[in-house]
Order: structure tokens, then C-alpha cells, then sequence
């Protein structure tokens, strides 16, 4: 074998291969050839060059805007996989949970247009705030609740917190719809509140426990706890909106908080 | 865990949007190629959720890449431009130069030097480059994305590889005879 050949072999030298005779005689040539040698190492260190080299811009805010849009015009237009969870089916479920059978499942409720967003999608959007179309910087309920009513055609004006301060309201964009971040903060600690108004009605009435539960000594709060991406967040939904509680704080302090955002949802 | 095709995408975003800026170089297209192969890739992934996500959506940013090109009358991958392997393994022993370390200046330099060299590649080469090295995906799986047999995406990558590493070699070349004149 000779260097070209056994250059053939052993390039690229980043990929591990599986060993066979030709592989063995071409490293066996190169562990005693200088130039072979200085070949592979020298590729290698290209080979990281290249990936640490590479070109990279962040996705602008307005594509992934557009791209959500196009995708639940997509949801929308085509009929949904079969594995479709609906609430027709919650007696099932809440027999389930019943006998704590289902606990920490994650089971998706996918709404008739659409997938519901989940804990998780909750999560991520806290962390990365998908898409900002408009803010507001208030710290009055009334002029959040003109704002919501503005953006979404949701009159909400969302409840004082005792202990918290309202930060500000944004847009958000959970599984291709828009819904209403509200910030609250207290000193370093800080939660959001989100209202995603669903396409359609749900036809389950009231609030009720989400399957993604993760403490089964509860049997029926109004509202799932969870942790997700390290966060803690609080889900529950009514007859057109699914809510959250999402923030670095305590599950226990979500639960503290919950209810009063409950109660002002009641309201809507 | 089961998440949505929506927040999969948002996860890979910024990943896929590089990859599309690379293989276009114009920010306008980069954005349409990457809506038009999300929804391509999107009932793909309906049909087959098992599949894998990233390698979906890429498999759909490519073919869509290649055939925007091919209405445009351009093809990346024209037969006319494939190198031939007995060039480039026999030229080969020279044209890679010794690097400098991980984490010195002289490595940064030169990291930002092939960073501009990108552009300058082949559009072919540079859709193979990004594949094989960026996405670490095998000579035969890159094949197959781009429609061309293994060797052939194999041959194309590694004579990207030699371009980058050619220009690697005149900036060390260049940054050592103005230090010697200095
Ligand atoms: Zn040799």
C-alpha cells in the first residue's frame, strides 16, 4: 500500500471507521510514515477548524414568526395523526389518575385544529421567548388588559399578586398561536403568567387536572404542577384558553399562585 | 418525550437558518428555502414520527435547495464539476500545513479566515462541506441527500476540505512573512 492509497483509506481523519485488513495494513503504514502522519493530523485539525469556522447568523424573529403562521395553516388544513388524545375520552383518564396509574405520563391533548402546547413548550418559550411581536412596559392591570384586548380580542386584566410586581405584557407564539405573556417580578425572582386562546371551544367544562401530573398525593387541583427545562410551571385550561404559570420558583409556590389567576380567568 | 414538529423547529432554528444562509449566501432566500422545506418536512414528519427530526427537516432543506437552483437553470452538482480521485489523493501530502494549537491567536486568525473562505467554495462543495463536517453526517447518508453516489460526496468533501485548507495555508504563509518583515 502505498501513501495515496492509504491517504484514501484513512481520510477523513476525524470519522471512526470499522476495522477490517485494509484499514489495519493503512494505519500500520502511517503509524511509521512521517508524511502519512503529518497528513491525518494535520486533516484533524482542520476538520475542527472548518466546524469552529462555520458561518452562523441567528434565525430573525420575523421568520420564525412567518414559519409558526405557515405551520398551523398547515395544521389546519390537514387532517391529524390518529393518535390524538381528546377530551371526549377524560372519563378514562380521570379513572386513570384515580388509581395513579398515569403519573408523570406525558400524554398530549392535541386540540382539534391544532396541538395544545404542552409544559415543556411552555418552559422553552419562558426561556427563549420565541417571538416578540409587541410589548408593553406597564405595571397598570388596565392598560395590560387594553393591550390584550388590542392583540388577542381577550379583555383580561391580570390579577395583583401580593409580594410580585406586574413587569410588562408581550406576544407570544405557542405551537403556531398567539398568545399573552404577562411578567411578574419580585427582587431576582420572577414567573410568567401565559393565556393561549384555542381555535376552538374545548368541550370539557371547568378546569381540570392535566395527565402530565407529578405529585399524586394531590387528587384534584384545578391545575397540573410539573417541572420542565428545569422550570416549574402550572397548567390548566378552560372552555377556550389553555394557561400557565411558568417561573424559576418552587412547585409550592406555584401552587400558591395559581389560584389567583384561576379566579380572574373565571371571569373572562 | 413526544414534542410537536413546532417545537422541535423552534429548537433547530438557528441551526437550519445557518444552514440555508450558507448554502444560498443571500439572506432573502435563506428565509424562503427554510419556510418552503418546513412545510415539506413537516407532513413528512407527520407520516413518520419516528423518523429523525433534524435529519428530516435537513433532507427537506436540501432537496428544496437543489431544486429552487434547478428551476434557476444552476446545478450545484453537475457532473462537469466532479473532481476525479486520482487528482486528489496524489496531490495531497503538501497542502496541509502545520496548524497552530487550539486557543492561540494564530488559530483564531485562521479560524476566521476559512470562516470567509466558505463563500468562495463551489456551491456544491460548500451544500457537501456543511453536511459532512458541520452536521457530521456519513459520505453515503450525504449521498443520498443530495443525490449522488457515496464516493462522489465523498470526493466533493474532501476537495473542500483541500480548498479551505489551501487558503488556511497562504494565511499562515502570509501572517509569517509579514512577521518576518516586521
Ligand atoms: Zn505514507
Amino acid at each position: 500500500m502505498d501513501c495515496t492509497e492509504v491517504k484514501r483509506v484513512l481520510w477523513p481523519a476525524d470519522v471512526l471507521r470499522v476495522s477490517d485488513s485494509e484499514l489495519e495494513a493503512a494505519l500500520e503504514h502511517a503509524e511509521d510514515c512521517p508524511d502519512c502522519g503529518h497528513f491525518l493530523e494535520a486533516d484533524r485539525r482542520l476538520a475542527r477548524l472548518i466546524r469552529e469556522s462555520v458561518p452562523r447568523e441567528p434565525a430573525p424573529a420575523e421568520l420564525r414568526e412567518r414559519l409558526y403562521t405557515a405551520l398551523a395553516r398547515e395544521r389546519a388544513g390537514s387532517p391529524g395523526p390518529r393518535r390524538r388524545f381528546r377530551f371526549g375520552r377524560w372519563p378514562t383518564v380521570a379513572g386513570a389518575l384515580a388509581v395513579g396509574t398515569v403519573v408523570g405520563a406525558a400524554i398530549y391533548w392535541w386540540g382539534g385544529q391544532g396541538a395544545m402546547p404542552s409544559a415543556t413548550a411552555f418552559a422553552e418559550d419562558y426561556l427563549r421567548r420565541v417571538v416578540e411581536q409587541e410589548a408593553l412596559v406597564s405595571g397598570d392591570p388596565q392598560e395590560v388588559s387594553a393591550f390584550f384586548a388590542r392583540e388577542l380580542g381577550v379583555a383580561l386584566p391580570p390579577p395583583v399578586v401580593p409580594g410580585y410586581e406586574l413587569q410588562r405584557a408581550t406576544i407570544c407564539l405557542m405551537n403556531g398561536r398567539r398568545g399573552g405573556v404577562v411578567e411578574y417580578a419580585a427582587g431576582d425572582r420572577s414567573f410568567s403568567y401565559y393565556l393561549v386562546p384555542q381555535d376552538r371551544p374545548v368541550t370539557r367544562r371547568g378546569n381540570r387536572v392535566d395527565v402530565r401530573m407529578v405529585d399524586d398525593s394531590v387528587t384534584d387541583p384545578p391545575f397540573a404542577l410539573g417541572r420542565a427545562r428545569g422550570l416549574g410551571v402550572a397548567t390548566w385550561w378552560d372552555e377556550e384558553h389553555r394557561h400557565a404559570l411558568v417561573g424559576d420558583l418552587p412547585v409550592a409556590e406555584l401552587e400558591r399562585l395559581a389560584p389567583l389567576f384561576i379566579d380572574a380567568t373565571l371571569r373572562l | 418525550m413526544g414534542q410537536t414538529f413546532e417545537e422541535l423547529i423552534g429548537l433547530h432554528l438557528d441551526d437550519l437558518y445557518s444552514a440555508a444562509l450558507c448554502f444560498t449566501q443571500d439572506a432573502r432566500r435563506a428565509e424562503e428555502l427554510l419556510q418552503q422545506a418546513s412545510i415539506r418536512a413537516f407532513h413528512e414528519y407527520r407520516r413518520a414520527r419516528d423518523q429523525d427530526f433534524r435529519r428530516t427537516m435537513l433532507g427537506a432543506l436540501v432537496s428544496t435547495y437543489l431544486q429552487s437552483e434547478r428551476r434557476l437553470g444552476r446545478d450545484p452538482l453537475a457532473p462537469a464539476t466532479a473532481p476525479g480521485e486520482e487528482i486528489l489523493y496524489a496531490t495531497a501530502g503538501r497542502e496541509f500545513e502545520p496548524f497552530p494549537d487550539p486557543g492561540t491567536p494564530g488559530y483564531r486568525l485562521l479560524r476566521n479566515w476559512i470562516g470567509r473562505v466558505w463563500s468562495l467554495l463551489d456551491d456544491g462543495d460548500r451544500l457537501i462541506l456543511w453536511l459532512a463536517d458541520v452536521e457530521r453526517l456519513r459520505h453515503g447518508i450525504v449521498g443520498e441527500m443530495v443525490g449522488v453516489p457515496e464516493e462522489e460526496a465523498r470526493d466533493r468533501h474532501y476537495r473542500a476540505r483541500l480548498m479551505l485548507s489551501q487558503a488556511a495555508g497562504r494565511a499562515l504563509s502570509e501572517r509569517t512573512a509579514g512577521g518576518a518583515e516586521a
